[in-house]
């Protein structure tokens, strides 16, 4: 029992944090704003060029709430938690007419972009390797791989996914994000300013 | 209030949380798309939550919806009832469906089809090998066999499965003949 012990305030936290967030998400209209960072209930709506996407930080601690319910050990919680910077997103085509081209989001082409400097997400394929050095448990690392959004994905008219992204910044860390996709052929981007890693109430 | 029971309710809780996030809206327009070249469908063989082997081939020249899903997942989670009304369609119409949950838990996934009425098979792939060899890279992606065992349609993402396009799209497949005629 002395093991579990210590996980308890952080697990009764997240609890009473979840609840928030379920009550003043349910306040929240479905209106574009900007996220905050902050209680992570805000997203980020954003559609032009084909592309649909939606984007919204997770606390540290809704991190952990989520990768605990999937399996995951301690140590792979608090490395998510702490430096990921995961966002929830939802990307899909935007347009409503059949005949528009498809629509491939390129997750390596995506940038976190500090100042003058600049670093990619970390995708599937990274992860899958890391998990795998740690030993990671095979329905963990299943979960995680089928959590996040696919690295490419063509959507056609209507489809969309759901997925989570990791940009690797500690909470709190403000950022912009240079997102690359193509309409058919042709490559597009897109900078949002100024978003923020989920940091938890108490930090 | 042990352990176990804090984590399920807060994983419960985070669920919840994470459902609620807005998604796009797919209302407007639905659409199943066609699957280029339409290749042969990978068999599928996994237990359903009765412990019940159920293969894919089991089906041969029926035409099956095939979903790939995970409690996880919100767009998942929230096509499962229109899928139950779908079923409801089409078993009488003698198209399958299989609903296969990716990773996971069984226990889980009978705590989470509590909450919700669907008597569709539901498959459990535990280690994710399942989607070896279909074009699928997100979650929740669903395909359409036809009568010759090809993914002839796909959806990204979830879908209003009772839409009636949706419905006749699928029942068009039935019309495909079962069986590939001899070339002469």
């Amino acid at each position: 029992m002395d093991k579990t012990r210590p996980l308890f305030p952080t697990l009764l936290k997240t609890v009473f944090l979840a609840s928030s967030l379920l009550i003043s998400a349910q306040a929240h209209s479905q209106d574009a704003v900007a996220p905050t960072g902050n209680a992570s209930a805000e997203a980020l709506k954003w559609s032009g060029d084909g592309l649909k996407i939606e984007l919204q930080a997770l606390t540290p601690d809704l991190t952990r709430a989520f990768f605990i319910g999937r399996g995951f050990p301690k140590k792979a919680v608090e490395l998510l938690a702490n430096e990921a910077c995961v966002f929830r997103s939802a990307i899909g085509h935007s347009s409503q007419n059949s005949a528009d081209p498809s629509v491939t989001i390129e997750l390596k082409k995506w940038r976190v972009i500090k100042g003058a400097k600049a670093h990619g997400l970390r995708t599937r394929e990274m992860w899958r390797e890391i998990w795998k050095s740690r030993k990671l448990d095979q329905s963990a690392r299943t979960a995680f791989h089928w959590a996040l959004i696919p690295t490419e994905q063509t959507y056609s008219v209507t489809d969309y996914n759901w997925g989570m992204l990791t940009f690797m910044e500690k909470p709190g860390t403000k950022f912009d994000l240079e997102i690359a996709w193509r309409v058919g052929n042709e490559p597009k981007t897109h900078i949002f300013k100024a978003l923020q890693c989920g940091r938890d109430q108490s930090e | 209030m042990n352990l176990a029971k804090l984590l399920f309710l807060m994983a419960m809780i985070a669920g919840a949380a994470l459902m609620i996030a807005p998604q796009p809206s797919h209302a407007e327009m639905q659409l199943l798309h066609k699957v280029p070249r339409t290749p042969q469908a990978p068999n599928v063989e996994l237990p359903d939550l009765d412990g019940k082997m159920i293969k894919l081939s089991d089906f041969k020249g029926k035409v099956v919806l095939v979903n790939f899903w995970a409690t996880w997942c919100p767009p998942c989670r929230k096509e499962i009832p229109s899928m139950q009304r779908a079923w409801k369609i089409l078993e009488k119409e003698d198209v399958m469906m299989l609903a296969i949950h990716i990773g996971g838990s069984m226990d889980k996934i009978w705590t989470f089809l509590t909450d919700y009425d669907v008597d569709f098979p539901v498959l459990f792939d535990a280690g994710g090998k399942s989607p070896k060899g279909w074009p699928l890279v997100g979650l929740p992606t669903s395909f359409v066999v036809d009568t010759q065992g090809r993914i002839a349609l796909r959806a990204i993402g979830g879908r209003e499965w009772d839409d009636p396009k949706l419905i006749q799209e699928i029942l068009v497949l039935k019309k495909v003949p079962a069986t590939v005629p001899p070339s002469p």
